[in-house]
């Protein structure tokens, strides 16, 4: 089966103080249909800006070099309107917050159907029993309510189960969610994970899902790539990834996690902090923090190549199973 | 969610405002400044750059402009040249002064009301309305008229016509700054309420006010020459620049009369806009502002 | 005697023309110095709120907070009483929580200047020191707070608290700004500075692992009230209250094993309209008619174990909840 989404060689370059710095440098991803393909980074690691060049978000001034491919078509070289037309109908975005991303001032009802009416043309009455239908599969208390309500009405968890609702309207092949659940508690949160997990096995969606919790696509992802200062440092399957993860900067990810269950011993923290895109040091962007680093590190940005059935991008590659 | 800034290297400081050199960059500043460094420059060498007295009468009224009087001579003979540069050593210093006072006073009184609140803002908040219930220059003509007319008493009367304003503003910016985390945690450290007014509160407030307080010059010049256009301020034979616009209405067909100082007014009032206008601009950009790299 | 304690602490917000909102309905907490008790709880429950009450930043309408045996007077526009002084506060943002316009040396000096320290070098050396304790340069104490990443000016912030000598601080939240590595840097600091310095530290957070690795105690909040109080690791082995047991299980964890967390049904409620009877029953798995009707106060089930259930009654051995459930099950089923 064809990938739902193939990205290669993505760059993104901001414009900042004068200069156009580069805060995606070369990505390379591939989703399947149906699958959940997770992002994992902290700030300032470029996963948000590489979701935005998909659709055509960046800020002004932003360019972008690579190819995006969805079912076949470059979304980074369709001319605007036919962006617009993917975008919201086979290819959706939900953020991470939920009270600024839906409208304060438009009823529930009026923000689903107005959605729907406009991508697929369907008549009030449809639109309506749909925007019902929507409101019922993300588990929204008494719809026919909610329907006429407005999002002040609601809490963080139950607004960011309206704005899915609002992305699946169109039954989209494909959602990018940015950091869903950043925001909510943590049983809120457990609760849009199993959605999202229900949703896309009864719709076959593909989710692609970025955050910084490492816990979240434990739960849900089946492949993850995990990103540092704009590049993927190590990429496979969720199990290989998190269970045995063979990038340092992996390793001090998870060693850094509390876990509810562990011993009580410190954190093993990370030293230092990751870089800035403007200050990305050179070679491994990694090894200024790395405990495992050796001169070559210094020298050449290391390629992400296939290893044990992951790829990483490593030139120590410490952890290797002797 | 947690956004990364600075990194742990070496970072410009860019709290100390850049005034000189972003002023610098900006035409409009450079014309006010040099503008008011000019009248300043003025003011104070008038007895030596005046060609002549300006209160000597002449036998040469109403004369046009020439080479001997360069913006000609008024109803009394007097060199509107001469008259006109002496005019700068009492609209600039008292328009000046009327500002500071203005500002001292309301920023004294509104920072107490917005810090203490309680029975001081009331009191404080009531006389303000009270004050804003006349139309600025119906007060100042009625509190000089009670006075006497008079520079002196001009002076006062714009005072109190002007503090208001200077007190609701730094009011409200106190208000907001004492809720703000930082002053908390000054508070719970145990500072007094003067140490933390002065400060934390304090540094927060200056910019704003001294961006209003530089553009009211403008505006405070403007009244003080309004009292003396209505011969409620400055009396003859002083040459301020109000009261010579007035003597020149009555004297339309010789135009220099009123024109001249009418022009001083005119720059000294721009000349204190561009200013204003520009270290509000050096001012916005101090407010913490942090770059949220959502990657 | 503690050297912070709240008791059956009441704080109410006003509302116009409204009953007031009981952000925290009595709760009852104690921290001794060298110790880390936790306090955990999701969004509404109070915990900021308890937060301010315990420092005095706000009045408690009921009970009664006591700091090294002095009541502790709320803060009105005045001075802050000197006995108090040593009872601190972290708070969340580190970005809202430093002036812009002063040098970070000056804010971490400030409490020196409160405690007498009159000589300038005097304190400059002591900010070194500070610096130093918190793990950074000494030169930093000529920079503005924007010229550091949110984790260091969580730092500064530690330490403008620590040059109070304090011998208690309260956090609230210090960590949820941060990103990974500097939540872990931070966790570990206060770790240290609690053992090294003989502080009693009342860290809060809706954050349980981090509690998890940090705190010798945890107490759990729900709607404004303490529901659960145990020792760290045997909060963890055997959670007895429902929303405890339900917050655990909700906690993703980063194995690669794809387990679906537990998601807990319905919201928390309005807190002007909590529920009638135990606050947690209407989302609660094992509700008993009981709970319906009556409140239930915390206990004693072990020592250093409290909890504010039904399904836990004082002098039978603590249980899971589900065991207890079903005892109670069988109790009641005839034959």
């Amino acid at each position: 089966m064809s990938p739902q989404l193939e990205v290669e060689g993505l760059e993104v370059r901001l414009p900042g103080s004068g200069e156009l710095v580069t805060v995606v440098d070369g990505i390379g991803y591939a989703v399947e249909p149906g699958e959940v393909f997770g992002i994992a980074g902290e700030s300032g690691s470029g996963k948000t800006m590489s979701v935005l060049a998909l659709m055509g978000l960046l800020p002004p001034g932003g360019r972008v070099a690579g190819r995006a491919l969805f079912e076949g078509r470059d979304l980074l070289r369709l001319p605007p309107r036919e962006l617009r037309r993917i975008c919201g109908r086979e290819l959706a975005m939900v953020f991470q917050d939920p009270m600024t991303s839906l409208h304060p001032m438009l009823s529930i009802g009026t923000q689903l159907t107005e959605h729907v009416r406009r991508h697929l043309g369907l008549d009030r009455r449809t639109a309506s029993a749909r925007a019902l239908e929507l409101l019922g599969d993300v588990r929204i208390p008494d719809p026919e309510r909610a329907l006429h309500a407005y999002p002040h009405q609601f809490s963080g968890g139950m607004r960011q189960r309206i704005a899915i609702a609002i992305a699946l309207a169109c039954r989209p092949r494909l959602l990018i969610a940015d950091e869903p659940t950043t925001a909510l508690d943590v049983t809120v949160q457990a609760g849009i994970i199993r959605l999202l997990d229900r949703l896309r096995r009864e719709a076959g969606l593909a989710i692609v899902l970025i955050t910084h919790d490492l816990g979240v696509l434990s739960a849900i992802a089946d492949r993850l790539a995990v990103f540092y200062a704009g590049r993927i440092v190590e990429a496979g399957g969720r199990e290989e990834i998190l269970g045995t993860p063979r990038h340092p900067y992996t390793r001090g990810l998870l060693d850094a996690l509390p876990h509810p269950e562990a011993p009580a011993q410190p954190l093993v923290a990370i030293a230092g902090a990751p870089p800035t895109p403007r200050h990305v040091p050179p070679g491994c962007a990694f090894h200024p923090r790395c405990p495992y680093a050796e001169p070559v590190s210094r020298e050449a940005v290391p390629r992400l190549m296939p290893v044990d059935g992951r790829l990483l991008a490593c030139h120590v590659d410490p952890f290797r199973p002797e | 969610m947690s956004t990364t800034l600075a990194p742990e290297g070496p970072a410009r400081a860019r709290l100390r405002p850049r005034w000189p050199r972003q002023a610098g960059g900006q035409p409009l500043a450079v014309i006010g400044a040099t503008l008011v460094a000019a009248w300043l420059v003025v003011a104070v060498l008038a007895p030596y750059l005046a060609p002549h007295d300006p209160l000597a009468q002449s036998a040469e009224a109403f004369a046009a402009p020439s080479s001997e009087h360069l913006f000609g001579t008024d109803e009394l003979g007097r060199d509107v040249f001469s008259r006109v540069l002496y005019g700068a050593r009492i609209s600039l210093p008292l328009g000046l002064l009327l500002v500071v006072l203005a500002a001292a006073i309301g920023g004294i009184l509104g920072g107490l009301a917005g810090y203490f609140r309680g029975w001081t803002d009331g009191v404080v908040m009531r006389t303000t309305d009270l004050v804003f219930a006349f139309p600025a220059i119906i007060l100042a003509m009625v509190v000089t008229a009670a006075l006497g007319p008079g520079l002196t008493n001009a002076v006062l009367a714009l005072v109190i016509v002007a503090w208001p304003s200077y007190a609701r503003v730094v009011r409200s910016l106190v208000l907001s700054v004492a809720d703000s985390e930082y002053v908390w945690a000054t508070r719970l450290l145990g500072s007094s309420s003067r140490r933390t007014l002065v400060r934390e509160v304090l540094p927060n407030v200056v910019g704003p006010v001294l961006v209003l307080a530089t553009l009211d010059v403008g505006n405070a010049i403007l009244l003080l020459s309004g009292l003396s256009f209505l011969g409620l301020g400055a009396q003859p034979p002083d040459p301020e620049w109000g009261s010579m616009v007035a003597t020149g209405t009555q004297f339309f067909q010789f135009w220099w009369i009123g024109t001249f100082p009418g022009l001083a007014i005119f720059s000294a009032v721009l000349a204190f806009n561009f200013i204003g206008d520009s270290l509000r601009d050096v001012f916005d950009p101090r407010t913490a502002r942090e770059s949220r790299e959502r990657m | 005697m503690s050297a912070l304690e709240l008791h059956d602490v009441v704080v109410e917000y006003e509302r116009r023309g409204q009953e007031p909102i009981r952000a925290v309905a009595g709760a009852s907490i104690a921290v001794d110095r060298g110790r880390i008790v936790g306090l955990v709880g999701e969004s509404g429950c109070g915990k900021s709120t308890l937060a301010r009450a315990a420092v005095g930043m706000v009045a408690p309408a009921a009970g009664a907070v006591r700091f090294e045996g002095h009541t502790v007077r709320p803060l009105g526009r005045g001075m802050r009483a000197r006995d108090l002084v040593r009872l601190q506060l972290v708070f969340q943002n580190p970005f809202s929580s430093l002036n812009p316009r002063r040098r970070i040396g000056e804010q971490i000096g400030e409490a020196l200047f409160v405690l007498g320290v009159g000589r300038r070098s005097e304190r400059s050396r002591r900010v070194a020191e500070l610096l130093e304790q918190v793990g950074l340069p000494a030169a930093a104490a000529g920079r503005y707070p924007h010229e550091f990443s949110g984790g260091q000016r969580q730092r500064v912030a530690i330490a403008r608290a620590l040059a109070a000598e304090p011998a208690v601080i309260v956090l609230d939240e210090p960590l949820a700004s941060l990103d990974a590595s500097a939540q872990a840097q931070i966790a570990n600091l206060l770790s240290t500075l609690a053992r090294e310095l003989e502080l009693g530290l009342l860290l809060i957070s809706h954050d349980l692992a981090i509690v998890r690795h940090v705190a010798d105690t945890v107490a759990v909040m729900y709607l404004g009230r303490i529901v659960e109080t145990a020792p760290t690791s045997a909060l963890w082995e055997t959670p007895l209250h429902p929303y405890t047991e339900a917050l655990i299980g909700a906690v993703p964890r980063a194995d690669g094993a794809g387990t679906l967390p537990t998601a807990l049904p319905g919201e928390v409620p309005d807190p002007s309209r909590p529920p009638a009877g135990c606050r947690f029953h209407p989302r609660c798995p094992y509700a008993l008619a009981r709970s319906r009707a009556e409140e239930p106060t915390l206990v004693e089930v072990a020592p250093g174990r409290e909890v504010a259930c039904w399904l836990h009654l004082p002098g039978e051995p603590p249980a899971p909840p589900s065991e207890k459930a079903a005892r109670l099950a069988r109790q009641a089923a005839p034959g």
